[in-house]
């Protein structure tokens, strides 16, 4: 599930805010640098912050399930538009999503998504978006949750799903029960005193040494880079 | 005695649907109070229009006026109401979103500015009353219903309202935890809190609720006090139960 995975590593010790800089940090890279060889190198990188973070590879594998299919699409496209040159093309576009979504999922799984949202609020991201969108992170467990029952119960009424078909037995539940929980969640919060337009967090993100060390390593990286 | 919550000839339909037809209803500081009434009665609507959910977040059309706490609902923001209104709702999972336990009980606490010394005394408190202080670092995900049902009234309850409302508390809770969580109910009623407990046990509301509301078509059919509600005869021709104790006494008297 993609949730925080508890752990005492460089990485999750690491301030949500200096993690959220060095994601953007990284991403702007990819987007920058567009080249087999750089995405090679962010591989590497990216490989070396999952050995650091004690997270298996295994994780993001189980939790994106048949999502990897849209990493390895953009290859059988580029190979169908041009046989000769597409494959290296196809590989680019692969490494450039699998490490966005690498790098994205391991912010994930290593830092609280309370903490998140403190960074969130910090950049001055508008509160009521980082509450919404700590609200779905958190809520991604619970839906996959909910979409495994809903497979089972339409599974003993003879479903199956099949490549071709239109999974809409799964959707329709899905999509009705997660309105409905959207609903009530809105309630209960706004019952619990909760303003959108005034969140109040209570618990104040502290840098540590550690985090100095990396922001004062950034202008360097940044300069090595471009 | 003051009145909490004065409800005057309030109706409510969502779309064309009538829900509520005509309420009136007065419900003073201090009484603990039980709503019955077979499914689609409107029950759970009549608690949502107490604490303002009902117009505030829920549209519909929505007739008549409601004064809680000396404040009229259609004027106060929900989370304003909620300084003196909590309201527990009836599906757990659908309330609970915070990573760890005591992070969801001190969620509505945070929301008030309370100081850091009292939220945490106070989770400590409420999670000590429902038995989940081992389970305070825990993902309340993956606490069972009933501790879950637990964690979801702590919240509310920590947040010390005059008002406590409760829609079906006892749905996922054992015969051993409803008992014990109408004895908390029970002992803040004592100390002067208003209760308005919506509940299909009536077992559980003979022993604890003043006074009971039995609710049918979106209309108040009975009001009065619990045993003199619970043992009347048109309660069972809407699908509800008398309870066994009140038919075995009835039929002793007779026999």
């Amino acid at each position: 599930m993609i949730a925080f995975i508890p752990g005492n590593s460089l990485v999750h010790r690491t301030d949500a805010r200096v993690k959220i800089i060095y994601l953007v940090f990284l991403l702007f890279i990819l987007v920058t640098k567009q080249n087999l060889g750089v995405l090679v190198v962010m591989s590497l990188i990216t490989l070396l912050l999952y050995q650091l973070s004690g997270i298996p590879l295994s994780q993001p594998c189980r939790d994106l399930g048949r999502g990897w299919l849209f990493v390895v699409i953009p290859i059988l496209l580029h190979l169908l538009i041009n046989p000769q040159t597409g494959i290296y093309r196809g590989i680019a576009v692969s490494l450039f999503l699998l490490n966005i979504i690498l790098i994205s999922l391991l912010d994930l799984y290593t830092t609280e998504i309370s903490s998140i949202l403190q960074a969130l609020v910090f950049f001055k991201f508008p509160s009521e978006l980082a509450f919404t969108l700590m609200i779905s992170i958190r809520f991604l467990p619970v839906m996959q949750e909910e979409l495994n029952r809903i497979r089972v119960s339409q599974a003993l009424r003879g479903y199956g799903l099949t490549p071709l078909s239109l999974p809409i037995p799964l959707i329709v539940p899905l999509l009705h029960s997660s309105l409905k929980r959207a609903m009530e969640l809105a309630v209960s919060l706004e019952s619990r005193g909760f303003d959108p337009e005034n969140i109040h967090v209570a618990v104040e993100l502290k840098l540590a040494a550690m985090d100095y060390l990396f922001l004062l390593l950034l202008p360097f990286l940044f300069s090595l880079v471009f | 005695m003051v009145e909490q919550i004065g409800i005057r000839d309030l109706s409510f339909s969502y779309r064309k649907k009538a829900v509520l037809s005509k309420v009136n209803l007065s419900i003073s500081k201090g009484e603990f109070v039980g709503v019955i009434g077979p499914v689609g009665s409107g029950k759970s609507t009549l608690l949502l229009t107490m604490n303002g959910v009902i117009p505030s977040l829920v549209s519909g059309n929505f007739e008549g006026k409601i004064v809680v706490c000396g404040m009229d609902t259609r004027k106060y923001k929900v989370s304003e109401l909620s300084r003196s209104v909590g309201i527990v709702l009836q599906d757990p999972n659908s309330q609970i979103f915070s990573l760890k336990v005591r992070d969801e009980v001190a969620f509505a606490l945070e929301n008030r500015k309370l100081p850091r010394g009292e939220i945490e005394s106070r989770v400590e408190k409420y999670l000590r009353m429902f038995d989940l202080l081992s389970k305070r670092d825990e993902d309340p995900h993956n606490l069972s219903e009933g501790q879950k049902q637990k964690l979801a009234i702590a919240s509310t309850l920590a947040m010390e309202p005059e008002l406590i409302l409760l829609d079906e508390p006892s749905s996922s809770l054992d015969f051993g935890a409803a008992t014990e969580l109408y004895g908390i109910l029970k002992n803040l009623n004592k100390i002067g809190r208003t209760i308005v407990v919506v509940e299909h046990d009536t077992e559980m509301l003979l022993d604890n609720a003043d006074r009971v509301l039995v609710l049918n078509d979106g209309r108040i059919l009975l009001d009065g006090p619990t045993e003199s509600v619970l043992s009347n005869p048109k309660i069972e021709k809407c699908g509800l139960k008398i309870p066994c104790t009140l038919k075995r006494a009835s039929r002793r008297v007779r026999g």
